[in-house]
């Protein structure tokens, strides 16, 4: 039997198809403005990666904002149940979560048995988001992928004083033409995120010294990693494909219907 | 109407159609008044010492209630929006945009503007917000008239709420003193001893009403309930408030005996923290219901509980009244209060309603819904929006908080 498990959010569409043995295949793609046709594609390139027919998939939960627009998942559950599912099934005994997305940010509080006990979110607010680190690459000329190495690099710390997104922009514009290095910029955009993550975290109550899983695209992000390590004082675990995680647990909850 | 095995489902509840009267009678009449001037009128804040410009046969109005109404007919985007355009700020209450807003266009005839009947007097209490002092003086300068403000102290632990009560009384007779001057008529103490009385009824009508809800099924949801604060708050002072809140605990207790529930596929019981959005009640409705989740009561209701009411000390209780409420207390005691209201009525979950524009009842929400959680181990979500801008509402992310709250109650269940 193959299960899937359909992340749609904002800005990628992740699916995860678990069968007997375990994860056998995922795919991430963009959303665009075509929810159900990228939920198709995303799907169809996973499908090609272990030669089986959308026939052959038993059962899907679908999650993330898109969640209720695909009409072929047999239950949609929300991002949070199915990050808490996905974190829990890598990492048994981890008790707190944060899930740093496209366009917003969590913290989540789970059991031992991996059930969600409380979670904060961002809300209506790109700060602290992936969408952050992307127009703060898009404006200092850097590839995404880049700008947690450049960040590393610098030596001398200032900060960014803005915390929404556009004005941070204009502010990094304007240090730019003060010719500040471009690493102490991005340390200093990296700051703010964390920052942001901190408040959310002690939201959630978490008992003391336990460490954090981090998912989502921007746990990619190593210095993002070495930051909330450090100002939190805890330790930060990594799945191996941190974006797929919250559709991984959707399969997982979908094989378990 | 739908039939399940036990019970019948009516969401109508026949106590509306006397509400939707009471406040249509209460909104003309201030009309007529301020045609004919039988009566002065005055604007007042919802926990102000009412009874004072009652005896004195003033007729009062409250624009805060005003504002709920306006969220409920979606107008007050409008009117938020017009006060912006005269150079207040986005960001400031919107109770306070929506009224200004109002208020301005009504002065300068700006089509289809209407506020609330013109004042001749305007009364305020700080016990809800620091804020609201403000909003009364911009509207003294907009409209020429005199404001009184009555100071209320925050009760802090430790503290004697003797002090508060003595210092709002001070000022109580300080208000009579001022409208006797601005009348030209004697006080009647008589007068507010039978108001006191009346609202003393009320008072405990209102509280034998609410109480109702704690059986399980509850006969109607929060928000069928919360609109029903109106006779409490404007017309205390008369016998027909009491009135009817004892013909709706008769209706409620009488949907109990029948079985009649107000919403299908009620799962669980849920609390609701905060000022209600008022432009987004049906959909809220819509998607609770879809989810199983029956909100049961609010420390909203307890803002206009008024119980503090009693004629053989009437002007000190009124005092009390203002001096001691929901806001003027500390975070703690709102804590042990929200803490019983979800023991009392055997509450599942919570969803704490955060009101950008409002910050004195959203500062204390996280420390409250921390509290709750250790106190009681109900799963709690908190939402975003308003109570009337809806360019501050995310319909999808707190339908999203919805039901992880439904998931999390199902886990916990398992």
């Amino acid at each position: 039997m193959i299960a899937a498990g359909i992340d749609v959010g904002s800005t990628t569409t992740k699916v995860v198809l678990l069968g007997p043995n375990g994860m056998c295949a995922n795919s991430v793609q963009a959303t665009g403005i075509d929810v159900v046709e990228a939920t198709d594609r995303v799907i169809k390139r996973s499908l090609q990666q272990i030669n089986k027919s959308f026939e052959d998939i038993e059962r899907i939960v679908s999650t993330g904002y898109g969640r209720i627009s695909i009409p072929y998942s047999t239950q949609t559950i929300t991002e949070i149940t199915c990050n808490a599912a996905g974190v829990h099934h890598l990492f048994p005994e981890a008790t707190l979560i944060v899930d740093i997305g496209g366009q917003d940010s969590k913290a989540i509080k789970i059991n031992e048995r991996g059930k969600v006990l409380q979670f904060a979110m961002n809300d209506k607010c790109s700060a602290g988001t992936g969408k952050f680190l992307e127009i703060a690459a898009d404006t200092l000329q850097v590839d995404i992928a880049e700008l947690g190495s450049l960040a590393l690099k610098s030596s001398n710390r200032i900060t960014i004083s803005n915390t929404c997104t556009v004005f941070a922009q204009s502010e990094i514009v304007s240090l730019i033409a003060r010719k500040t290095a471009k690493e102490d910029i991005a340390a200093a955009l990296h700051e703010s995120i964390a920052s942001r993550i901190l408040g959310l975290v002690s939201s959630v109550n978490p008992e003391p010294g336990v460490g954090i899983v981090l998912t989502g695209g921007v746990a990619k992000n190593i210095a993002i990693v070495q930051l909330l390590s450090k100002m939190l004082g805890r330790k930060v675990l990594v799945p191996d494909n941190p974006q797929i995680v919250t559709a991984l647990g959707a399969a997982i909850l979908a094989l378990n219907q | 109407m739908l039939v399940n095995n036990v019970n019948t489902v009516n969401p109508r509840l026949e106590s509306q159609k006397r509400l939707g009267q009471m406040l249509a009678d209460h909104y003309v009449g201030a009309r007529e008044l301020a045609n004919t001037k039988e009566q002065p009128i005055a604007w007042a804040s919802i926990l102000a010492p009412t009874e004072i410009l009652w005896a004195m046969d003033f007729y009062v109005q409250f624009p805060e209630s005003y504002a709920a109404t306006s969220g409920a007919r979606h107008v007050a985007r409008d009117y938020c929006e017009l006060t912006e355009r005269n150079e207040y700020e986005h960001h400031l209450c919107t109770y306070c945009r929506n009224h200004l807003g109002a208020t301005i266009g009504e002065i300068n005839g700006i089509e289809p503007y209407e506020g609330l009947a013109r004042p001749d007097f305007l009364l305020v209490a700080n016990n809800s917000c620091v804020l609201i002092t403000k909003w009364w003086e911009h509207l003294s300068n907009l409209l020429g008239i005199p404001m009184f403000n009555i100071d209320c102290p925050v009760i802090v632990d430790g503290m004697d709420e003797k002090q508060a009560i003595n210092h709002v009384k001070d000022q109580c007779l300080d208000l009579i003193k001022f409208l006797e001057e601005f009348t030209g008529k004697k006080f009647d103490n008589d007068k507010l001893k039978e108001i006191v009385s009346n609202g003393k009824k009320s008072a405990e009508k209102y509280r034998a009403m609410l109480n109702v809800n704690k059986h399980d099924p509850a006969p109607a949801t929060f928000f069928d309930l919360m609109f029903h604060n109106f006779p409490n708050l404007a017309l205390r002072y008369k016998p027909e408030a009491a009135e009817h809140y004892r013909l709706m605990e008769d209706e409620l207790k009488q949907r109990v005996r029948n079985r009649i529930v107000p919403m299908d596929n009620m799962k669980y019981r849920i609390y609701w923290d905060g000022i209600p959005y008022w432009f987004a009640i049906k959909n809220l409705s819509n998607k609770l219901q879809s989810l199983g989740m029956c909100l049961v009561t609010s420390s909203y209701l307890e803002v206009f509980s008024y119980d503090r009411l009693d004629p053989d000390r009437p002007l000190e209780s009124v005092a009390e009244n203002t001096a001691v409420s929901l806001f003027s207390n500390t975070l703690s005691r709102k804590a042990e209060i929200t803490k019983g209201l979800v023991l009392d009525y055997k509450l599942e979950g919570g969803i704490f309603a955060n009101s950008l524009s409002c910050k004195p009842t959203s500062v204390p929400m996280r420390y409250v819904a921390d509290f709750l959680q250790k106190q009681t181990n109900i799963p709690i979500v908190m939402i975003e929006g308003d109570p009337v801008d809806d360019s501050f509402y995310d319909e999808e992310r707190n339908y999203m908080k919805f039901q992880a709250l439904v998931e999390m109650l199902e886990a916990k269940e398992k």
